[in-house]
């Protein structure tokens, strides 16, 4: 996964689990749940589903969603980039050689 | 009289080819008789050898049981000094044993000309290569027989495979890139041929269909493997020539050690015969539809799509654009794709001053740094040189990669001005003509990419100048 | 005195301490033996080597001063020790504060009937890092087994948001003036979140300041009297911290009349005979005299809230703290000048312990001891995860049930007086999540009930929870902008300032030369910094982490990838490591900065460089009639007059006025460094506009198709360049309109001509002059015969003669990294 769609991945809602319409006294919670269940170590907070597949979850990364949703500014970025589609299926590729060098002797 | 003619003959030949092997293994060939010595030298191990041989067999057979261990030992030094290339590519690459590997390629004379030193250092560096763990004794033993001599593309071969035994594979790129840039005059087949070889094999590695292409497809030794590492790059890079089924079998046949690769083989035939996924040009996705396929799965196709969509895009996604562009241009770059060319109405959402300065910067303090230290009274080493046109190299690349279009004439001057002073540094103080040749082969490649006449005409003339010996 | 938890917060202040304890209901000032609230931050020793800590030992101030130091948390973070020769000792600034904290823990413990094992301790908000880990190192030291560090205004603002309900929403400012620094912060609370937007202060800045000012006056006043005193010898050392002392005293005096008395018998031995000062200092003076100082911290106040979009306006209150702002003038000035109602009933002095004693309830730090007794045997455990200190009236509790004997609960519920939750089902890994329901403005207890399969009870421990219900504090922002210095002099920013806390980043380097194996001496430097400057050379260098040849495995080459990562916990304190890929090694040995070179003549010779280039500034503007940069310099001048007496008082001996005027001097070359660049830019702009202009001119003329197209490519992004006023872009496109230019000029017939006489005209200055003669003996023959080839060839030979100018590049502390 290229790092520019990691980055869309990591929208803070997507981490939190909520959508824009949730108000600060929500994230705010759920944050602090996630928070809690992070630290005890339970499955059902360690990851988190986004349109490119399920992402693990940290508590880093439910702090800084925190903070960004707090910012005005970056609440409203975050809510734009909240709304993505799936990636289609990928077109035919060309497939890597991985263990070329071995094969012939140069490894 | 005549009984013991053939005896003393046989012992001054023998006395003439040991003395030959000592000067092999040692000082290496006086300048400018390397053909002449070399044929000499062969021609002296096949008529020695045999009779030394032959003396073997007779000790073996003759003289009890002493008499047949030192025939056997005979017998094997004699296979030794007979066939030393074939001994070092069958048995001391695989196992190992760079040493071995040297010192055999240093007495396989007729093969090594006129490059004995460096072809050796390279076949004792491939060696190396099959080692697991880096070896930084080893590979400082392989280094120290380069000093004090010219650096030639053995040399530098050398100094690359090396490189891809510490793990930096980028580093073993160039410098196996920079071996194509020395006078073709001065190619030695089995140097070029590993260079080629290892550059298309690592670049298949990655998937770099089109790297694979380049470093395969050139003049020169035409080696069965290359051939076919070229017609399964052009396959996968739907090339217009790109070879049949019958032609990439045929060309798949002449390679020795074809049965390692057949899977790889079988699959690139059936490659085509799958179907495609979505075809990259449904025009009925919307612009992050076409966005987000392109951030997944980063092609030439699928990124010029992308920006092709927000081109088109309604007003109203105006406000993602500015994110939009630069994360594909950041997904480009991660691939080592280029972002296709802007449409003039994508162009002001890009800030591009700030993506330059990332790319640009580093670049001129690389630049700086060289030339003050070719303005210091300090003598440089030619490798430093080398390797100093290897880093300015590298953060080209990166420039062509990660900066705007107009970048890279941006970057080209303080490129430039440094390495041509390198050359004639090279060239007149440091008595190193081949790889100042090289340098300037690179320098007018470079030049002529950025469209810089008075450049080109100013390495024209230089290489003409440093053809002359 | 209670069960339940108990929160202990310390103010570790530059001239007084305080200790407060929070139960979960209230907060409680902590009295020290003496019966005040406030402990002065004074230590001494005695011939014996005796300690004394607090008023006590503030009284020495006056009788012993050498043996009596105070003021030490400005030199926190540096290697100055203070001497007390009457015990042949030193002492770190470290030590002292130990002190201080072992006397409060002392204090607590009298006062709880336990010895506390963890505090929450208050650290300016502009504390650099060297100073929070050496008040982390204190704290240890004192026996406090765990210590977490809070920003002084998140403290203020915590104390004084807590219990107010009917404050109306919008910004509000703490503006705290405290012995040895002002901080400035610009708060907001929102459904019972407290967050800090903002925060800007000078850690130069405080009642000390104003201290000297008024010993400034009546050293002149004394002067003025025929007995000067002399400032830059250490033998008045001693008398000038005495004459401080009384001053501060007259100060405090001030706040309660409109008069007082500046007395001190026996100052010193004048010419003739010992000296007594003794003045008559009225509330006007002292105004007067703290003027300028308290115009220094509204500024900092109006540029916290520009920066911010607000106007004074805007702010709903003003919560002062500290010592200082009990001062009418201090108070009235700004009242007047903010335009905002000052909050009352706050103490100013033990607002912000007050404060870290909530704060430790927001981080669960009970300060009681451990008991290690053992919970009986056969009763499971649940590790359980809530926050001690809620605003939310709904929060959840995590858990999940540790291994062990004994019957295993199957579910679990919290119960409280008014209110228990449903029976919770533990999950297939123990795993539970409960809300709960919390009466406002309380401490809510819980006790947890669990059963098993059967629905018959089964013991858990703990068995019971309990969490306060009030306002809680969002992640407090990290205060300066760290990052890594580059050798180009710029600053890789990985946090930046504002950044909630805790935070970590982590980017990739290159090295720029290569480091060769096992050779001592040859060192990889990668400088952290601190700062909001953009050149790293001004930015505060707060550690280095160095990697030695010989920890190498085997030599790293130039361009080798670093991976460094930085990494600030919620008090601010620093970690950080370097990963090399290549060798597989990581490397965390941060060298920590302690004294930034701050010797007296060093800094004199900047100093004497500043005013040289303010000079060179000011006539430039005076030139251009540029009124606007004129009036700034008039600023910058003022601050190097102060730094020039804080030079003299550093020459006797006085580090906390070289510390001072070190920084001083590094934010007026900063400041100078704007002025000068902004300067300098019309004159950029001139050129590039004439070079745009003549370059076009001569492709016009000459230029192939190729470069015609080329060159209008160019001059688009030189404009553009020109608009945006990028100074280093603009230089960029610059270079290549010269080599356009260059080409097209050498395709005039006479160009070579030309060049051969400019390089002639030269030849006397090349680096190898008889040589330079012979080609030039060449060229003109070869110049008459038309001989072009020759030509090219010895003006090119003449130009490799040139001496090539030398360019220093100062890499930033010796950075090894781009």
């Amino acid at each position: 996964m290229t790092v520019p769609l990691e980055d869309l991945a990591s929208n803070p809602f997507f981490v939190l689990g909520l959508t824009p319409a949730a108000s600060p006294l929500e994230l705010e919670r759920q944050g602090q749940k996630l928070l809690a269940m992070l630290q005890v170590g339970l499955e059902a907070a360690t990851s988190y589903p986004t349109p490119f597949g399920d992402h693990p979850r940290t508590a880093e990364a439910v702090r800084q969603a925190l903070a960004t949703l707090r910012d005005p500014a970056r609440r409203h970025e975050a809510e734009v980039w909240f709304d993505l589609p799936a990636p289609s299926p990928p077109p035919r590729q060309a497939p890597r050689w991985t263990d070329l060098r071995e094969r012939l002797g140069w490894r | 009289m005549t009984r013991w003619l053939p005896a003393v003959l046989g012992a001054v030949l023998i006395w003439a080819y040991i003395r030959f092997v000592h000067q092999a293994l040692s000082d290496g060939p006086p300048r400018g008789h390397g053909r002449l010595w070399a044929f000499g030298n062969t021609l002296a191990a096949w008529t020695a050898l045999p009779l030394l041989g032959a003396l073997g067999v007779r000790l073996a057979l003759d003289a009890g049981v002493v008499g047949a261990v030192a025939g056997m030992l005979l017998l094997a030094a004699v296979a030794v000094l007979l066939v030393p290339w074939p001994l070092a590519t069958a048995i001391a690459i695989p196992r190992g044993w760079p040493k071995v590997a040297y010192g055999l390629a240093r007495l396989s004379t007729l093969r090594s000309q006129p490059d004995a030193i460096g072809l050796a250092m390279a076949t004792a560096s491939r060696a190396l290569l099959r080692r697991p763990e880096p070896h930084a004794t080893m590979a400082g033993w392989i280094e120290s027989h380069g000093h004090g001599r010219p650096i030639t593309p053995g040399v530098v071969l050398a100094h690359g495979l090396l490189a891809a035994h510490r793990g930096d594979d980028p580093m073993a790129r160039r410098l196996l890139h920079a071996v194509e840039h020395f006078d073709p005059a001065t190619h030695d087949d089995v140097v070029i041929t590993w260079a080629r070889e290892w550059r298309a094999a690592e670049a298949a590695e990655r998937g770099a269909w089109p790297e694979v292409v380049d470093a395969a497809t050139r003049l020169g030794p035409n080696a069965p493997l290359l051939r076919w590492l070229d017609g399964v790059g052009r396959r996968y890079t739907d090339a217009i020539d790109a070879p049949t089924d019958e032609s990439l079998d045929a060309r798949w046949q002449q390679i020795p050690i074809r049965r390692k690769l057949s899977d790889l083989h079988h699959a690139c035939i059936g490659h085509h015969h799958t179907t495609p996924g979505r075809s990259p040009s449904d025009a009925s996705s919307s612009p992050l539809q076409r966005h987000i396929d392109a951030l997944a799965h980063p092609t030439p196709a699928t990124l010029a799509d992308a920006v092709q969509a927000w081109s088109e895009a309604a007003a109203g996604e105006a406000h993602r654009l500015p994110r939009a562009l630069a994360d594909l241009a950041r997904a480009a770059g991660e691939v080592g794709l280029p972002l296709p060319p802007l449409p003039a109405s994508l162009r002001p959402h890009v800030d591009a001053a700030d993506a330059d300065e990332a790319v640009l910067g580093p670049l001129e303090l690389a630049s700086q740094r060289l030339h003050r230290s070719l303005m210091s009274p300090m003598v440089i080493d030619p490798l430093a040189g080398l390797f100093d046109w290897m880093e300015l190299d590298g953060l080209l690349d990166e420039v062509r990669r990660g900066g705007s279009p107009g970048a890279l004439r941006l970057a080209f001057r303080p490129t430039y001005g440094p390495l041509t002073t390198l050359a004639v540094v090279l060239y007149n103080d440091l008595d190193q003509p081949l790889l100042s040749n090289a340098l300037t082969r690179w320098l007018l490649a470079l030049a002529q990419e950025v469209g810089d006449q008075r450049a080109v005409e100013h390495q024209t003339q230089n290489l003409s100048a440093s053809l002359r010996p | 005195m209670g069960d339940g938890p108990r929160y202990l917060g310390i103010d570790l202040g530059t001239t007084n301490s305080a200790a407060a304890v929070f139960d979960g209901h209230e907060v409680t000032t902590v009295r020290n033996r003496d019966g005040a609230l406030l402990t002065p931050s004074v230590v001494h020793l005695d011939r014996k080597g005796r300690q004394l800590v607090g008023a006590r030992a503030y009284r020495r101030l006056e009788k012993d001063p050498d043996n009596a130091h105070g003021g030490f948390k400005r030199l926190m973070g540096t290697d100055s020790t203070l001497a007390f020769p009457a015990a042949d000792t030193v002492r770190s600034p470290v030590q002292l504060s130990t002190a201080i904290l072992e006397a409060l823990r002392q204090d607590v413990a009298d006062a709880l009937g336990f010895m506390p094992e963890t505090a929450v301790i208050s650290v300016p908000a502009l504390f650099e890092l060297p100073q929070t880990r050496a008040t982390a190192e204190a704290a240890e030291a004192a026996g406090f087994t765990k210590v977490e560090l809070i920003q002084e205004p998140v403290a203020s603002a915590l104390a004084a948001g807590w219990r107010a309900d009917d404050e109306e929403p919008g910004p509000w400012l703490v503006f705290d003036l405290g012995g040895g620094t002002f901080d400035a912060s610009l708060l907001e609370t929102r459904d019972g979140l407290l967050r800090v937007v903002g925060h800007d202060g000078d850690n130069f800045l405080g009642g000390r300041d104003i201290d000297r000012a008024i010993v400034d006056w009546a050293l002149q006043q004394l002067a003025d009297d025929g007995t000067p005193i002399d400032r830059t010898d250490p033998a008045h050392a001693a008398a000038l911290r005495r004459l401080l002392t009384a001053a501060e005293e007259a100060k405090i005096e001030l706040s309660r009349r409109q008069e007082a008395e500046l007395t001190v018998f026996d100052l010193f031995d004048g010419p003739d005979g010992p000296i007594d000062v003794d003045l008559a200092l009225d509330r006007t003076t002292l105004d007067a005299l703290a003027k300028p100082l308290v115009e220094r911290s509204l500024k900092v106040c109006r540029a916290l809230l520009t920066a911010h979009g607000l106007t004074p306006p805007d702010l709903r209150r003003i919560v002062l703290v500290g010592g200082p702002t009990v001062m009418p003038a201090v108070r009235e000035r700004v009242a007047e000048a903010l335009g905002a109602p000052l909050a009352q009933g706050h103490d100013p002095m033990t607002l912000v312990s007050r404060g870290a004693a909530l704060y430790a309830a927001n981080a669960a730090l009970d300060a009681r001891p451990t008991t290690d007794a053992p919970n009986p045997q056969d009763v499971r455990r649940l590790w359980l995860q809530y926050p001690t200190l809620s605003s939310d009236l709904f929060p959840h509790v995590a858990g999940r049930l540790l291994d062990g004997s004994g019957p295993a609960p199957k579910a679990v519920r919290f119960a409280r007086e008014a209110w228990s939750s449903e029976w919770c089902e533990l999950g297939p890994d123990g795993g539970l999540v409960v809300m709960l329901e919390l009466e406002a403005g309380a401490a809510n207890t819980f006790a947890i009930e669990a059963r098993d399969a059967h629905e018959a009870p089964v013991a858990v421990h703990p068995s019971s929870i309990t969490v306060v219900q009030g306002i809680s504090l969002a992640d407090p922002p990290l205060s300066r902008t760290i990052g890594v210095a580059l050798a180009s002099d710029q600053v890789q920013v990985y946090l930046e300032r504002g950044t909630p806390l805790p935070a970590k980043r982590t980017f990739t380097h290159h090295t720029i030369q290569s480091l060769p194996q096992g050779s001592e001496g040859a060192l990889l430097t990668i400088p952290i910094v601190q700062g909001e400057l953009e050149r790293a050379s001004h930015c505060r260098l707060v550690g280095r982490i160095e990697i030695g040849g010989e920890a190498l495995p085997h030599a790293l080459p130039s361009g080798s990838a670093v991976e460094v990562t930085l990494e600030v916990d919620r008090g601010g304190r620093l970690q950080a490591q370097a990963m090399v890929p290549a060798l597989d090694v990581m490397f965390e040995q941060v060298a920590h900065l302690m004294a930034p070179d701050a010797s007296p003549d060093r800094l004199r010779g900047q100093l004497t460089t500043l005013l040289t280039r303010l000079s060179a500034v000011r006539s430039t503007a005076g030139r251009r009639g540029d009124t606007t940069t004129i009036d700034r310099l008039y600023d910058i001048e003022w601050s190097l007059q102060d730094a020039a007496l804080a030079l003299d008082a550093a020459l006797g001996g006085d580090d906390d006025a070289a510390q001072r005027a070190r920084r001083t001097l590094i934010d007026a070359d900063a400041t100078l460094d704007g002025l000068e660049q902004a300067q300098s830019w019309p004159q950029l702009d001139q050129e590039a506009m004439l070079e745009i202009a003549g370059t076009g001119r001569w492709v016009e003329e000459l230029g192939t198709q190729q470069e015609r197209q080329i060159y209008s490519e160019v001059a688009t992004a030189a404009q553009q360049a020109r608009q945006a006023r990028n100074g280093s872009a603009l230089q960029r496109q610059l270079r290549v309109l010269r080599d356009l230019k260059t080409a097209a000029y050498f395709r005039h017939p006479q160009a070579w001509t030309w060049a051969f006489e400019r390089a002639a005209s030269h030849a006397h200055q090349c680096t190898d002059v008889p040589r330079a003669q012979q080609l030039v003996a060449e060229g003109r023959s070869a110049n008459e015969r038309g001989d072009q080839d020759t030509l090219k060839h010895v003006v090119r030979g003449l130009w490799q003669l040139m001496p090539a100018p030398v360019q220093a590049e100062a890499g930033a502390f010796q950075s090894g990294v781009r």
